[in-house]
């Protein structure tokens, strides 16, 4: 528990650094008219020194507690899934747009229900896919007539 | 007497059969449109509007304004179930909405999410039928200023929002603030922190984080706990559908006070669903008897923001109606509704059209009750939704946030958005941070900033302005108060530690 | 030879132009995307849905709405110059969006010039009224002149961003005058008229329409100069601009739509006579009426000559007051 409070406080430091680099390049303007540069400045001020008191508190506690080594990531088969998932989520707005809304759905479905729920049955999956991009098409297109990219197919 | 008669008259034009149908189609369209994530009333409504040019002003606006406080009894829906927020007026719903599904209790959420919804609408109609002119006199009063103090006092209870360590939660609330602050700023015109990329000119997309902070990551950790597993929690307990008898009796001055509260804070411009339900959350929480209890699944939690929700939307009517100010963006394109209908709203509306007035008020007591009828016995079909395989369910969580990410603005740029953040939230629970304060503070912090600016622009750079206007100083005295004091009470209660690490027993 | 490779090029060519031609005769085949620069429910939106309803009948296709407010109006047309020209994205802009340079020499660079937006026709304008709370000590404009002199750096001004018209019109006429605004930045107009009504700020410039027009025949607002030729018709005793400030050199703007550049002649002018037809059509008179919004239609040269004249005269006039 310690560890990650270490690790994160200074991840969370480096983060807000370059905010407040950025807003003392926006200025902070006069108090009749406040610049842009202001609430930033504070936001990351505050963050850096608060995330500094815990990287320190969490230093000390490290010395009495002893190391905890609990895994911080889960184990690397579920990792995978997650990875597959989050790749799948990024490709599905990537592809979106030069596919379609139905071709991106199937295939997203397929995706996920093959590499991260880890189904076997062909059938099942082709064929859940084709219901969930037919029901999407029905309810997001015709029902609600929402403007969704076409793409090469539908 | 004149309430009889405009009572008769509000009736007479709401019952009229096309107004009815009216009705019911714009509530149903809106529940849909709130329970799917992503799609909001205000998209809804631009795209209905050209239907609407055949039909008489009054069913037109009957039928738009359905939608509306239809969407906010959807909008949690979704947040319940799988920790989506539909809407940003969802969120807070997701707390110990979501919890109390994870223990089995997603129907009792369910159902006071839509009792709670109904008093405060009802509650909020009643404010717009006999107080809706000096009510409406009085939310002018509120300029930068006052909007400041609100929105400071929002702001301070930041440390409210969530369990454990107040260092953390303060952490996290300056990053909310940083993030807010992408994009345009209001003052100088110029554009910060978009590190050159044209799409964040506009600032990061609220519901795009949302959904992905709190859905995208909520499924992350399920595919972590074991897909298979989640199954099972779900289907044990799913008996009791309804709120049990201790449930409803905790949640009684929960929803009277949030009714309150959002038919206050829906009067007043940039008020509104959302920061009515974060405020009235906050609320519930300082005043429990148990506020260690909210974040697991407390039944106030999700009676008050969802009851304050639904009040602040039928109050938004009031300054609409009134004076024609729309307070949120979804009020201007109904405000814009009722325009091209040739019925412009402002001072003069309910004597030149008395029959568009009361018609409308009357309708949304019928549509109230229309959507309790809707809402309450789909319930039992929203909670099987829960027994559907866990395998089959995550991937269906997903496409419905992806493609309702991309209505947002017809823009995948939002969907981007809602994954980053979701690896994020999913990130940041990881290392015990709350997410909560981060959102309030993104959603609060860029108002925050405006009306700080403003009024300072309008004092010449003196803070006296806060403490001379009447409203404003009280709201900000009352504030501060309530930082200070309960830390200087502290010596004298015993048994409670300043909590500083987050140490649980 | 030599004249089969000429009768080839010229061939090949033809074909080429052909399928431009081609293009341009069976435009539009699918719905058109009209991109709006102002939010859900502002004036220019409900004009723009206003046209939305007609152009199945003259355009022959649907028209989509969307909006990409944000930026003063520089999102939206940023995103109208990065997208294809083919006819099927178009824009509907007022100045702000059409001359970018306006705006950027206040706030910085902008994404787009005004050379990447070409126009097409316009369809409406603005009648613009400088308004003050009804309780403000001053009824007219001159005693508003008086007042500000009387009590320099005190005078707010409620607008919704540096630099763009109606700034830039209560701006001149500050500069004219010889007093000082503080301008005071609002999210958009149904924002600062809002504080003009609770007197959070002195003074706001407003379109005269829609609940603007309201509050101010109902007396809730008072006006005090109208920034037209003409004085208005129902605010018969209010000044133009030109009586009460002879230097005013300054002219409102337009709402029109606006293609890419390079989008071919073509489609240009089918969407320009589809415009001009919509805008003579009954039920689009009858929805501007009820917006009380002006129909100012243009074809593509005289919309052209404008927005030049606009953009030209918006930057002589900020060189000229020392805006720059």
């Amino acid at each position: 528990m310690g560890r990650r409070d270490l690790v994160s406080s200074l991840v969370f430091i480096g983060l807000a650094a370059i905010f407040m680099i950025g807003a003392l390049r926006y200025g902070f303007g006069s108090f009749s008219r406040p610049g842009p540069g202001l609430m930033p400045f504070f936001a990351s001020l505050m963050v850096i020194v608060l995330s500094g008191f815990i990287f320190f508190i969490s230093l000390r506690k490290r010395k009495i507690k002893g190391a905890e080594r609990e895994r911080f990531l889960p184990p690397r088969g579920v990792t995978i899934r997650q990875m597959i998932g989050v790749l799948a989520l990024f490709g599905y707005g990537i592809a979106l747009e030069s596919l379609g809304l139905t071709l991106t759905t199937a295939l997203f479905m397929i995706i996920m229900l093959r590499f991260v729920g880890l189904k076997k049955n062909w059938v099942m999956i082709l064929g859940t896919s084709f219901l969930t991009t037919l029901i999407s098409y029905l309810l997001f297109v015709t029902l609600l007539k929402s403007a969704l990219p076409k793409g090469i197919f539908l | 007497m004149d309430l009889i008669t405009h009572l008769q008259l509000a009736f007479r034009v709401c019952l009229e059969p096309m107004n009815l149908v009216a009705a019911f189609l714009g509530c149903l369209m809106g529940t849909l449109v709130g329970v799917l994530p992503g799609l909001g009333p205000s998209a809804s409504i631009a795209l209905l509007l050209p239907i609407t040019y055949g039909f008489s002003p009054v069913t037109s606006i009957i039928m738009l304004a359905g939608i509306y406080y239809g969407a906010q009894y959807g909008g949690s829906t979704t947040s319940i179930l799988v920790n989506i927020p539909g809407e940003t007026s969802s969120i807070v719903t997701c707390l110990d909405g979501y919890q109390m599904a994870k223990k089995g209790r997603a129907g009792a959420a369910l159902g006071i999410s839509a009792i709670g919804s109904f008093v405060g609408g009802t509650f909020a109609i009643v404010l717009l039928m006999f107080l809706a002119p000096p009510l409406a006199k009085f939310a002018i009063k509120f300029g930068p200023p006052e909007s400041f103090a609100v929105m400071f006092f929002g702001m301070t209870m930041v440390t409210y929002l969530a369990k454990g360590s107040i260092l953390k939660s303060l952490v996290m609330a300056g990053f909310g603030l940083l993030l807010g602050c992408i994009g345009s700023d209001l003052i100088s015109g110029g554009i910060r922190f978009t590190f050159g990329i044209p799409d964040l000119a506009d600032g990061v997309g609220m519901v795009s984080v949302c959904m992905g902070m709190f859905g995208i990551a909520e499924v992350m950790f399920i595919i972590e706990e074991g897909i298979e597993r989640k199954q099972e929690v779900y289907k044990t307990r799913l008996k009791e559908l309804l709120p049990s008898k201790r449930e409803l009796k905790d949640s009684v001055k929960p929803i009277v006070r949030s009714s309150i509260l959002g038919g206050f804070l829906g009067t007043l411009p940039g008020g509104g669903p959302t920061p009515s339900s974060f405020m009235a959350y906050v609320m519930e929480k300082r005043l429990s008897k148990h506020p260690e209890r909210f974040g697991t699944g407390e039944i106030a939690g999700v009676a008050g923001p969802e009851t304050a929700n639904n009040a602040s939307c039928g109050s938004a009517f009031i300054p609409l109606l009134t004076l024609g100010i729309p307070t949120t963006p979804v009020m201007a394109v109904l405000l814009g509704a009722f325009m091209i209908q040739g019925v412009t709203p402002g001072p003069s509306l309910i004597e030149k059209s008395p029959d568009l007035f009361w018609g409308v008020v009357g309708s949304m007591y019928i549509g109230n009750v229309m959507l309790i009828i809707l809402n309450l016995p789909l319930v039992g079909m929203w909670v099987k939704i829960l027994r559907v395989p866990y395998f089959l369910l995550f991937p269906l969580i997903f496409l419905f946030c992806l493609v309702g990410a991309y209505t947002l603005s017809n823009s995948v740029v939002d969907i981007h958005t809602m994954v980053i953040f979701g690896v994020i939230g999913y990130l940041i629970r990881k290392v015990d941070y709350p997410m909560a304060p981060f959102i309030l503070a993104f959603i609060l912090g860029p108002q925050f900033e405006k009306y700080l600016a403003q009024s300072l622009i309008i004092s010449r750079g003196s803070f006296k302005i806060f403490f001379t206007r009447p409203i404003s100083a009280v709201l900000l005295i009352v504030a501060i108060a309530l930082i200070v004091v309960p830390p200087m009470l502290t010596p004298f209660l015993k048994g409670r530690k300043l909590k500083f690490e987050g140490d649980e027993p | 030879m030599k004249k089969g490779l000429l009768c080839l090029i010229f061939a090949l060519v033809s074909v080429a132009m052909s399928g431009d031609l081609l293009a341009q005769d069976k435009y539009p085949e699918r719905p058109i995307t009209a991109i709006i620069c102002n939010s859900g429910g502002s004036m220019a939106d409900l004009v723009a849905r206003a046209t939305e309803d007609l152009f199945p009948k003259y355009v022959g296709q649907p028209l989509v709405v969307v909006n990409k407010p944000g930026n003063g109006g520089l999102t939206g047309g940023a995103v109208l110059a990065t997208s294809k020209p083919d006819g099927y994205t178009i824009g509907f802009f007022s100045s702000t969006s059409a001359v970018p340079e306006i705006v950027a020499k206040l706030r910085g660079p902008a994404a787009y010039t005004s050379r990447d937006v070409m126009p097409v026709a316009n369809v409406s304008g603005w009648l613009v009224v400088l308004a003050c709370n009804r309780n403000a000590p001053y009824k007219t404009f001159n005693e508003f002149v008086e007042y500000a002199k009387k009590n320099p750096g005190k005078v707010t001004l409620g607008t919704s961003g540096v630099g763009n018209f109606y700034w830039m019109l209560a701006m001149a006429m500050g500069k004219d005058k010889g007093i000082e605004l503080i301008d005071v930045p609002f999210n958009s107009e149904p924002d600062y008229r809002t504080a003009v009504l609770g007197n959070h700020v002195d003074i706001a410039v407003l379109t005269y329409g829609g609940p603007s027009r309201e509050l101010l025949l109902s007396k809730e607002l008072r006006a005090l100069v109208v920034f037209e030729k003409n004085r208005f018709n129902e605010l018969p005793d209010i000044p133009t601009i030109k009586e009460v400030d002879a230097d005013f050199k300054h002219g409102t703007s337009f709402m029109g739509f606006f293609v890419p550049k390079g989008t071919p002649q073509g489609i240009i002018a089918k969407l320009s006579d589809a415009t001009k037809k919509i805008t003579e059509d009954p039920k689009f008179k009858e929805k501007m009426r009820n917006l009380y919004m002006p129909i100012m239609y243009m074809d593509t040269q005289a919309f052209q000559v404008e927005v030049k004249r606009m953009g030209e005269n918006s930057m002589t006039f900020l060189r000229e007051k020392g805006l720059l």
